[in-house]
């Protein structure tokens, strides 16, 4: 791993934003955006190109060339806005985005397109190029990049600068005066007569230098494109070799330095990374690591309070000191992790484009509520389950036009994602005003299927579909689409929703539309919950999935036929006792029970003992074949213990 | 390696940490200076294979003490030692022949990583 990598880290971060923003830009465009829209997209595309060429991927280049000369076309009035262009952009963001992904898998880029298309690599070049002054007698044109975190940027420019002017006639630099403010890279000007192995050994000797480049100065000064590709490949040398950038094809489409100035902090220098800045960038792996290591040392810390107990007031005070701090910086951990929902959704109004144009549908989709924070881990979990609902609602939901208007609806289906901060949840709710689900077609396969249901379908409740929905291979689509009919089912969506400590509700009316409600806790690593007691063990069950706890001394349980009731609330309230669920036989009456419910059907599971409340950190869990579906995860307690998460809903 | 340092700071916690680094990597200090005069006089004196100077000193700056020594002896390899905010006197000292510079607060790795380009 060398400090390339985290250039490349960094210049992939940024252009998959300039890549949302073009989709967005592109779609606010088709729904009559305008100005804005368009401009926005053009400065995508166009920083995208700028920061591509930096890197020498000139695939990315070349393709994010011809999207800016397109949309450049749409700004000037000269191409007019159709689905049919709005399609071929869209097509075109698609194409960057492979370009992008394949030159970062890669390591660089083969550049064979831009061998094809040199007009465009020209293009770029010479508009970047336009004003870069060259000093008379230059044989090589070195770039050099310091690695981001480098102190005194302009002073060690000088180093390198004079390192390199020991072993070569240095004509010049670029910025000619370097300032305290640069932004880490610089161009030198070299005169006749250097050795480019001896050259490049000489800058990197100046120290912190991430990537040198050297390149003879046609190839700068020049057109591009008709260049011998031997000698621009030998040359390249980066901070690692196995980071290094694969041997440039011939028509590089690498600006010349002229646009360096904001792309070197937007791009690849690291604006983010400068002394100052607001915001830094910090790798997703190394987020999760710390919140889980923070959550471990909170843990511990919990247990050393504890243990401290009976030590002298010296010690408690430093141990509890301790525990206050260690509980703030969890907070702030996970205060870092929250994002706001349109960070992730703001692909789905592309996604749900795509679908409904191939699918022939006509649909207006709203995304509210994207500046609602969520842990990012909970939204990237849960993007695939509503893309899952979303292309249901279009492909099975919403009708067609002539069905629409002679069902009285408008004539464009409505489509809208709602994320809704409540008190220690987010509630997403995905509705259509489509047809709603057959009742009659669900109750006959689920009958087919040999499921149980209620003996009529206008005795299915909206829980009875859900749950029927859900049975792993049901689908009442007469044909499986290629939209909804590839990847999760309604089974994993639920379940994955589950385990992520989270619950589904459905509401369905035939004619009207379906809502899906998602209600998830606002932050995956720590859940509340309930620790109880059944046999030997202690579970854990989130607070989501607990409407109350009951004090099974102060009510009669009743037997109807092989059940058990108690009367709660007015009503009859099934009992399940966890004991028979988890084969645990144990002594003497079971004391309480925790009342769950998921929609009107509700129940009461007796346990031994509430033990109390719990700050729990849900571990991801791979269940063994053959566990119980009522363990959605493992937790760890606060005393350290590890404990299995029930899922009560799972039960009803 | 037995390569000699002399150290020139005006403070005595960061003279004995740059002395730390620089031993465990098997550096022998030499000799210390607290003022760009000492400085110079001492480089005279010991011909040290390494120096590390500050640059704000009472008496005479380090960068004056930089431009006497490297007038003494243009082989001198000088390590600047600055801290951030200083650029331009960094700058002013490379110019004036210091061989490369580290920033306070020091990390170890980069001292050492300057100290090795330094004696190349």
């Amino acid at each position: 791993m060398g400090e390339f990598d985290r250039y490349l880290d960094l210049y992939l971060a940024e252009a998959q934003e300039h890549l949302g923003t073009l989709n967005q830009g592109l779609l606010a465009l088709e729904s009559g955006g305008g100005g804005e829209a368009v401009d926005a997209a053009f400065r995508a595309a166009h920083t995208v190109k700028g920061m591509a060429a930096m890197m020498g991927h000139d695939t990315v280049a070349v393709v994010a060339h011809r999207l800016e000369d397109r949309l450049d076309q749409v700004r000037s009035g000269r191409a007019e806005v159709s689905p049919e262009l709005i399609d071929e952009l869209l097509a075109g963001v698609d194409e960057l985005a492979r370009a992008i992904d394949q030159a970062v898998a890669g390591g660089g880029d083969g550049g064979a397109d831009a061998a094809t298309d040199a007009s465009a690599a020209a293009a770029a070049e010479e508009e970047a190029g336009a004003e870069l002054r060259i000093p008379e007698g230059t044989e090589l044109v070195v770039r050099v990049l310091l690695v981001p975190d480098a102190p005194l940027k302009s002073a060690r420019a000088h180093v390198v600068c004079r390192s390199a002017a020991a072993v070569c006639p240095l004509l010049g630099t670029w910025p000619e005066t370097i300032e305290e403010d640069f932004g880490g890279e610089f161009w030198l000007f070299v005169g006749a007569g250097a050795d480019e192995s001896r050259l490049a050994e000489s800058i990197r000797a100046g120290g912190e230098v991430a990537l040198v480049e050297i390149r003879p100065v046609e190839e700068v000064a020049g057109g591009g494109g008709a260049h011998d590709a031997d000698r621009a490949g030998e040359s390249v040398d980066t901070a690692d070799a196995e980071a290094a950038t694969q041997p440039e094809a011939p028509a590089r489409a690498a600006g010349a330095p002229e646009s360096r100035p904001t792309d070197a902090r937007t791009g690849v220098a690291g604006g983010d990374l400068r002394s100052g800045a607001a915001h830094v960038r910090v790798s997703r792996e190394q987020l999760i690591d710390l919140a889980d290591g923070m959550g471990d040392l909170a843990i511990l810390a919990r247990q050393l309070e504890r243990a401290a107990e009976s030590a002298s007031p010296g010690l408690r005070s430093i141990v509890e000191q301790i525990g206050r701090r260690v509980r703030e910086l969890q907070g702030t951990v996970l205060g870092m992790r929250m994002v706001p929902a349109g960070s992730v959704f703001d692909r789905l109004p592309r996604v749900v484009r795509d679908t409904a144009r191939s699918l022939g549908k006509e649909v207006d989709f709203r995304l509210e509520g994207r500046d609602i924070e969520l842990d990012r881990e909970i939204l990237e979990e849960l993007l695939d389950a509503v893309i899952h609902i979303l292309r249901n609602a279009i492909d099975h939901g919403i009708e067609s036009r002539e069905r629409r208007l002679a069902a009285g609806k408008p004539p464009r289906g409505q489509l809208v994602l709602r994320v809704i901060r409540e008190r220690s949840s987010v509630l997403l709710e995905i509705e259509d005003d489509g047809r709603g689900v057959d009742r009659a077609k669900v109750h006959a396969r689920a009958r087919a299927l040999g499921l149980l249901v209620p003996p009529s379908p206008e005795e299915m409740t909206d829980e009875d579909i859900l749950r029927l929905l859900s049975q792993p291979g049901f689908s009442t689509a007469e044909q499986v689409s290629t939209v909804s009919g590839r990847g999760v089912g309604m089974d994993v969506v639920v379940t994955r929703i589950r385990a992520l400590g989270g619950g589904v509700s459905l509401q369905t009316v035939e004619g009207r539309g379906t809502t899906f409600r998602l209600r998830m806790p606002i932050t995956l690593a720590l859940v509340q919950a309930l620790r109880v007691r059944v046999g030997e063990e202690d579970y854990v069950v989130p607070i989501t999935h607990v409407t109350e706890a009951l004090d099974l001394g102060q009510v009669r349980i009743t037997r109807k036929a092989e059940r058990e009731f108690i009367r709660h609330r007015g009503k009859q309230l099934p009992v399940v006792r966890m004991r028979a669920v988890l084969g645990t036989p144990s002594e003497g009456e079971e004391a309480a029970a925790i009342v769950t419910e998921l929609g009107d059907r509700r129940a009461a599971l007796a346990v031994d003992k509430l033990v109390g409340r719990e700050q729990i950190i849900v571990k991801s869990f791979d269940a063994a074949v053959g566990t119980l579906k009522i363990f959605s995860g493992a937790a760890l307690l606060s005393d350290g213990r590890p404990a299995l998460v029930l899922d009560p809903i799972s039960v009803l | 390696m037995g390569r000699t340092v002399l150290i020139c700071d005006d403070a005595i916690f960061m003279r004995s940490m740059i002395a730390d680094i620089l031993k465990q990597a098997g550096f022998e200090v030499v000799g210390e200076a607290e003022t760009g005069a000492e400085a110079v006089a001492r480089y005279r004196e010991l011909k040290p294979d390494l120096v590390t100077m500050d640059i704000v000193m009472p008496d005479m700056g380090g960068i004056d003490a930089v431009r006497q020594i490297m007038a003494e002896d243009p082989n001198a390899k000088v390590l600047m030692c600055s801290a951030m905010g200083q650029q331009a006197l960094v700058i002013e000292a490379i110019q004036a022949g210091a061989r490369d510079f580290v920033v306070k607060p020091f990390q170890p790795s980069r001292v050492l990583e300057a100290v090795q380009r330094v004696l190349g």
